[in-house]
């Protein structure tokens, strides 16, 4: 038996087994982890560089160098060397590890939705800044630096009653002084200075817009002069090895520690971002933040423990302007980092950048969003009435509780079709390698495909007489393979069994759930429904037929339907260039109604109706309704509608 | 006349396949031809319920058709307990369990299902709801004569409301007089229950009866 080492990687905080041997590079493609690989694993890149963080005994640093090979010396500087940089594909493993891949070694192609819907909007600018020569003081006039500079601005530009960033004003007269009175006054939301640069730096105007998902960290770097984006990063969240889901968050005990992890990982992205636009952090002024609630707070420092716990109320929900002297954000020193209002403990600001993106707010038409993702968040109304809930649909479409199911990454299957004849899959791959798992949109795709192909019935329970070879008896569960194992990355089938349709069905029925109470509260059924948006990047990749014919949302036609991507990052984007934006957030949050549904009356009996492919009533699907009687899988019994 | 077994059978199929007319209708057919109403349930009726859950269990059957089963069940039991009052018998549960959602938490679908299948194998189930401060599971089991108390939590924020029931059972010294089980997605390992002397966890309903009825054989009760 080959000796086996457990290797963590960073920040992702995911862990693999490996054998004795094996390279860092194999370990992290097996573990799902972001990677650059150009040459694929030849040495020849030298894109693969790592930090090994803990090594059991590095006694000797001069043995450990000797151990690097030949080839890496090419690509890794002396800093480097001292630093425990290696090549991934190069080092082999033969001790447990943790080891930390940096953003530069990675492709950021992790489907980490970035992404999102255009939503034109008026640039109504938070930040602006004016060039000003003043009058040296005198003896014949001794007005005060402060003084003599805001009646400046108030004589010329009309700004009264302005303000300054305090520790901004403890060095106000010798920043002046060093300018030679020839500077450029920084003025947020034209009430108080925020910088003062020496001569004319009018030009240099920019802010970034952030989306702190659960699991994701999207970060937009914009020119705050003309609206245009000039550079994207994203990241996983570095709070992922501190607790999964929002709950675990809220629950770890030092909550201080993943403030500092969130604004380390977002410093990171931005310096990566900066240099890609190769801009200087001190002309970043302005930072508009989204994310749920729970986020948010962590982000800003506010305990969200009472998040936690019914009923769930949240401290407070406005926007809120913090300044960057609490956090230390990589950007202008004093500028006011705007995170965007929230409408409960789990309907946050990402749903509010959502319902901004897709301008529901001012619609006539009357439109329904799903914000997929770690929980789903749904949206119904028009410009006169907008409801909005959280569905706790749990990981399962992230791959979480199912057997080979597994994020979005190298290997994963994405897409699945069966043949209703052979019942023979064809499935894909991302990257097109061999697989090693099931992702989210094949978690759609596989029980759309067995119920259209008999394998399934709208019970969700696997037919056990079908006499196939792909069909059969597992250790523990009813299962059908999906590939087998000559073919697959991992030397065993990769199936979905019965217990993992449970689950995908428990996970859709949440989300169901949440769509059916809105309506029943709005008091209309979806044919009133003008437009359905799903945001998220789950929502980008998945096959919008079958995700219907689940029952993962209400039967609206497909050309209602549209994916409008990171749409929570419009909306920061949106609220970044306009203040005009941030005044409709506000009046946004005041009308919109939160619906708690684990308190409805009907919660129970709309999630037991829910836990069908597609729904218990079938008359709300007559399209799924016609096609599963011409195929001969329409139930033979009424079901019981609770 | 029917015989025992083709009324058992009956109600047994009936339960299966969650028809509630079938099931009340071989209820009122067992009553007519003179059977005992308590042999009906305990024969009948309680081994549906317990194979549902098992299929349930395998995931065979799914969790609305779990509850139209309870459903069809628990009408027929009404039909054969109503017999039983008016022939001056109760019947006597062979143990009583009081069961809720603890404090701060309003997950209930657990108990509910819980609360079906126990009832289904005699046990008589007082739901106490949900969002439940920690006394309440301990005054009402007082005034109930209960054997069991069953706290579920699913949020980890409330979890350690749990230990706070036990708590309050130790001090108010009657720890011992009741068996104490704990379930819900909050703790899905048996440490929890380790750590705080719980007596019992399950996340499977299924595997919660087992674990109860071997508590229960060691207090002397037979389910």
């Amino acid at each position: 038996m080959t000796e086996q080492f457990e290797i963590i990687f960073q920040p992702d905080g995911r862990r693999i087994k490996v054998k004795k041997g094996q390279s860092i590079l194999e370990a992290a493609n097996e573990a799902g982890v972001d990677i650059t690989s150009i040459c694929g694993g030849m040495g020849t890149c030298g894109k693969c560089k790592v930090i090994i963080e803990s090594q059991a005994d590095i006694k000797d640093i001069n043995e450990y160098i000797d151990n690097i090979e030949e080839s890496e010396r090419k690509f890794l500087t002396e800093e480097e060397i001292k630093g425990n940089f290696r090549l991934a594909c190069r080092c082999k493993i033969d001790q447990n590890l943790t080891v930390r891949i940096p953003i530069e070694s990675r492709t950021g192609k992790q489907r980490l939705q970035v992404e999102g819907v255009i939503t034109e909007v008026k640039i109504v600018p938070n930040i602006k800044k004016y060039h000003i020569i003043l009058e040296k003081a005198s003896l014949d006039d001794t007005t005060s630096d402060f003084d003599r500079l805001s009646q400046h601005l108030e004589s010329k530009h009309g700004l009264t009653g302005l303000k300054i960033n305090f520790n901004l004003l403890k060095s106000i007269g010798p920043i002046i002084r060093n300018a030679d009175w020839d500077f450029t006054a920084v003025v947020w939301n034209d009430q108080e200075i925020i910088a003062l640069e020496q001569g004319n730096t009018e030009k240099e105007l920019y802010g970034y817009a952030v989306d702190i998902g659960t699991t994701k960290l999207a970060a937009y770097l914009l020119n705050l002069k003309n609206g245009e984006v000039l550079a994207v990063g994203s990241l996983m969240n570095p709070q992922i090895p501190f607790g999964e889901d929002v709950i675990s968050r809220i629950n770890y005990e030092d909550p201080q520690k993943l403030q500092n992890v969130i604004i380390e990982g977002l410093n990171e992205i931005f310096e990566d971002i900066i240099q890609k636009a190769n801009i200087y952090s001190k002309y970043v002024y302005d930072l508009s933040v989204v994310g749920n609630t729970t986020m948010l707070y962590l982000f800003l420092g506010i305990d969200a423990n009472q998040i936690g716990v019914a009923p769930y109320v949240p401290a407070f929900t406005s926007g809120l302007n913090t300044n960057n002297d609490h956090l230390g954000i990589l950007m202008n020193d004093h500028s006011k980092i705007y995170t965007l209002p929230v409408f409960s403990g789990y309907v946050g600001a990402d749903t509010m950048g959502v319902i901004l993106a897709t301008e529901i707010y001012k619609s006539e038409e009357l439109c329904m969003a799903l914000d997929i993702g770690t929980n789903t968040e749904v949206i119904l109304g028009n410009k006169d009435r907008i409801l909005t809930c959280s569905c706790a649909s749990g990981p399962a479409f992230e791959g979480a509780h199912i057997e080979f199911g597994m994020r979005a990454s190298s290997g994963a299957i994405e897409k699945v079709k069966i043949d209703p004849k052979t019942l023979e899959p064809e499935i894909k791959t991302i990257d097109d390698i061999s697989a090693r798992g099931i992702c989210g949109s094949a978690i759609v795709d596989i029980p759309a495909e067995m119920l259209k192909t008999k394998i399934i019935s709208v019970h969700g329970r696997m037919n056990n007489e079908l006499n196939n070879p792909r069909l059969r008896h597992g250790e523990k569960f009813y299962e059908y393979v999906l590939v087998w194992a000559k073919d697959s990355l991992l030397n065993k089938d990769i199936i979905i069994n019965q217990k993992d349709i449970r689950e995908i069905i428990l996970a859709k029925g949440a989300m169901h759930t949440g769509t059916e109470i809105l309506m029943q509260e709005y008091g209309i059924k979806e044919e009133k429904i003008d437009k359905l948006y799903i945001a998220g990047a789950f929502g980008t990749h998945i096959d919008l037929e079958n995700a219907r014919l689940i029952g993962l949302y209400p039967e609206i036609p497909i050309s209602k339907i549209q994916s409008v991507g990171n749409a929570a990052g419009t909306g920061a984007r949106m609220c970044l260039v306009s203040k005009e934006m941030r005044n409709i957030a506000e009046e946004v949050r005041k009308k919109v109604e939160y619906i708690e549904l684990g308190a409805h009356p009907n919660f129970q009996n709309v999630y037991l109706n829910s836990n069908y492919i597609p729904f218990a009533d079938l008359n709300r699907y007559p399209k799924t309704a016609a096609l599963l009687k011409e195929i001969g899988n329409y139930p033979k019994r009424k079901i019981h509608i609770f | 006349m029917a015989t025992k077994e083709e009324i058992l059978k009956k109600l047994y199929d009936s339960v299966i396949n969650y028809n509630v007319d079938e099931c009340n209708a071989a209820a009122e057919e067992g009553i007519e031809s003179g059977f005992d109403p308590i042999d009906l349930i305990q024969e009948g009726l309680t081994p549906a319920i317990l194979d549902i859950g098992d299929k349930f269990g395998s995931g065979e059957i799914s969790l609305p058709l779990l509850m139209v089963s309870a459903e069809t069940m628990q009408s027929a039991m009404k039909i054969l307990m109503d017999e039983m009052k008016k022939g001056g018998k109760k019947f006597k549960p062979k143990a009583k369990m009081v069961i809720g959602t603890v404090q701060g938490d309003i997950h209930d679908l657990g108990v509910t299902i819980v609360s079906a299948v126990f009832e289904a194998a005699g046990i008589q189930v007082i739901n106490v709801g949900r969002d439940v401060p920690a006394q309440k599971f301990i005054d009402v089991a007082e005034e109930e004569e209960a054997d069991i108390i069953g706290t579920s939590a699913l949020l980890s924020g409330t979890m350690f409301q749990q230990k706070v029931v036990v708590e309050k059972l130790k001090k108010q010294g009657l720890r011992d007089k009741y068996i104490y089980l704990i379930g819900g997605g909050a703790m899905p390992s048996g440490d929890w229950c380790e750590e705080i002397s719980a007596d019992g966890w399950a996340t499977d309903v299924m595997d919660a009866l087992e674990i109860t009825r071997n508590l229960l054989l060691k207090k002397g009760i037979e389910l």
